[in-house]
């Protein structure tokens, strides 16, 4: 009876790799440990060349590249990347979106890059990521696919943007202790600059998209928006902390949260607008309305306060009533969201799904005496069983 | 079957700066490590991404410790712990569809078409089966089976004596064929 599942289970050993894209793992991961110079004999651009040459010679690429490489253009890609060291199958995967054979060469690239950089230039390098996320589905949002095949592609890459933004976040936190505050002062600037663009680019996208495919997506992307926000927020904070060890706040950071307070003051203007429209149309629940309008007045008094905190160089005052009216503000646009919804009884949220059953780390029900118990229990009810291996 | 001593030697190799020597190892891993990761998580992508993860930190690991007795035990934890990462930071993942595994019927040349197709039913129906298991029945038995190491070799990677491994190997058997028959 067991050797019918064993000999089923033996077809699971075809689950193998992708010929192309062993053979391009492989290559990056030798070329980026040679041009990373960690601990190689040779020089990362001959170490790379040899590689590459040896790719070529084995045919891998020959499907993969034809086409690219007959365009000079490419072919001064390559011979770019070579220089610094970079990796062919790196800059040929570089335009691909999710659902492209190149892919995920160009995702395992990128961990790959983020993985061996230094610790003070993870966090840029996780940002540069984001926006290229942001271009991908950008591009996902305008295919002409399912609508079906396109929320799951949109959700994809918005979870990864997710991800990266807090990654973004963690490793800011990383080298606050470790770096000189002048360099982390400017790695925060930098990431909260970004992360206000991810936000920006996020809802922009987000307004392309059909009714349906925004309905599925909704969650994740919220989620997304919420993290930039998060981020922008926590690399401020940070960027605060550092100019405060410097004689006069920074002027990058102080425009940096006039820029918010002006966001957030365009968003309480959407939301008062809603709301009006919700009233002289009668379309809304008295209690909704009421609400929304609380919401939107208790953000705008904290904006107010942000913005004299900004006048007198309070910048961490500033900050923290800039994030409380942000939170008014998003509590403000769910009450909104209901408002305009006429006949849609569903909830804003889906429920949420159960824990992924997958990793089960913790095998608290497997004890050694329970253990020693059912071996005797199996071995006396099952007479096949040997002292052997079971194969 | 890698010797333990070619095995020392290669690390011994990367230890000193000789990249190269890595190639050799990823070459004979690499296959086993994907499989293991593909049954764990929701698409072929995720465990292309995973699995060279898996590598830059079992390089990582090579040039960092002083001391490697078992290389083999050494990726497979990483392995390991790569995927319990990628779901503490992913959350719920969905997963993809099984007709990931169209690429790898394709490739046999020798089968005819009906033969394909019976392959390919065959795959998608054990592995649905063995992803509905209990992580731990369905790591030992992919182990086990699909990777081919020895019930000792297996101990040492998920940290239980050979023993226990048996009796989980048993009742993961128990539990496939259980989900088999409902199918």
């Amino acid at each position: 009876m067991n050797g019918k599942i064993v000999k089923q289970l033996q077809t699971l050993q075809r689950i193998t790799p992708r010929t192309q894209w062993q053979s391009s793992c492989k290559e990056l991961l030798l070329s980026q440990m040679a041009s990373q110079g960690m601990g190689t004999s040779r020089p990362g651009v001959v170490a790379g060349v040899q590689v590459y040459m040896k790719t070529i010679a084995s045919g891998a690429y020959r499907y993969t590249f034809g086409s690219v490489l007959a365009h000079p253009s490419a072919i001064a890609f390559a011979l770019l990347a070579l220089l610094f060291g970079g990796s062919v199958a790196a800059m040929g995967s570089r335009d691909s979106l999710p659902g492209d054979a190149l892919y995920s060469v160009k995702k395992t690239s990128e961990n790959i890059q983020v993985a061996l950089a230094p610790a003070d230039q993870k966090a840029e390098l996780q940002m540069k990521l984001v926006e290229q996320r942001l271009v991908e589905l950008d591009a996902i949002s305008k295919q002409p696919i399912s609508d079906e095949e396109k929320a799951s592609k949109v959700d994809a890459l918005v979870s990864d943007v997710t991800f990266t933004l807090s990654s973004a976040g963690q490793h800011l936190e990383d080298i606050k202790s470790t770096q000189e505050p002048i360099r982390v002062a400017t790695v925060a600037n930098t990431i909260s600059q970004k992360a206000v663009r991810a936000e920006e680019a996020l809802t922009k996208t987000k307004s392309t998209l059909s009714v349906e495919v925004k309905k599925n997506t909704a969650p994740k992307v919220k989620e997304a928006i919420a993290q930039a926000n998060s981020t922008t927020s926590k690399a401020l904070a940070v960027a605060i902390e550092k100019t405060a060890k410097i004689d006069s706040p920074s002027a990058d950071v102080k425009s940096n949260i006039e820029q918010r307070i002006k966001k957030a003051e365009e968003k309480v203007a959407i939301l008062n607008e809603t709301v009006k429209i919700a009233i002289d149309t009668k379309t809304a629940d008295v209690k909704q309305v009421a609400k929304a309008t609380q919401d939107s007045k208790e953000a705008t008094d904290k904006l107010e306060t942000a913005k004299k905190s900004l006048e007198k160089n309070d910048l961490k005052m500033a900050l923290m009533k800039l994030d409380e009216s942000y939170q008014l503000v998003i509590d403000a646009e769910d009450s909104a969201d209901a408002l305009v919804r006429i006949d849609d009884s569903t909830d804003t949220d889906p429920p949420e799904t159960s824990d992924d059953t997958h990793v089960d780390e913790e095998n608290t029900s497997d004890n050694q005496t329970e253990q020693k118990t059912e071996i005797l229990d199996e071995n006396n009810q099952n007479n096949n069983n040997s002292t052997e291996e079971p194969k | 079957m890698r010797g333990y001593l070619n095995e020392q030697i290669l690390i011994y190799q990367i230890k000193r700066g000789n990249t190269d020597s890595f190639a050799p190892l990823y070459d004979y891993y690499v296959q086993k490590i994907y499989r293991f990761i593909y049954l764990k998580v929701p698409s072929a992508h995720d465990a292309e991404d995973l699995t060279a993860e898996t590598f830059l930190k079992t390089w990582q690991y090579i040039k960092d410790a002083r001391v490697i007795g078992n290389l083999q035990a050494v990726i497979y934890k990483i392995a390991r712990n790569v995927v319990v990462d990628f779901y503490r930071k992913r959350g719920t993942v969905v997963a993809e569809s099984l007709e990931d595994n169209d690429i790898v019927v394709a490739d046999r040349v020798d089968l005819t078409l009906e033969e394909k197709m019976t392959l390919k039913t065959d795959m998608v129906v054990v592995e649905k089966a063995l992803r509905e298991l209990k992580d731990t029945y369905r790591e030992i038995i992919t182990l086990f089976y699909l990777n081919d190491l020895t019930l000792k070799e297996i101990a040492k990677i998920v940290d239980r004596s050979p023993g226990a491994v048996r009796v989980m190997l048993h009742r993961g058997i128990k539990a496939l064929k259980g989900k088999l028959k409902q199918k």
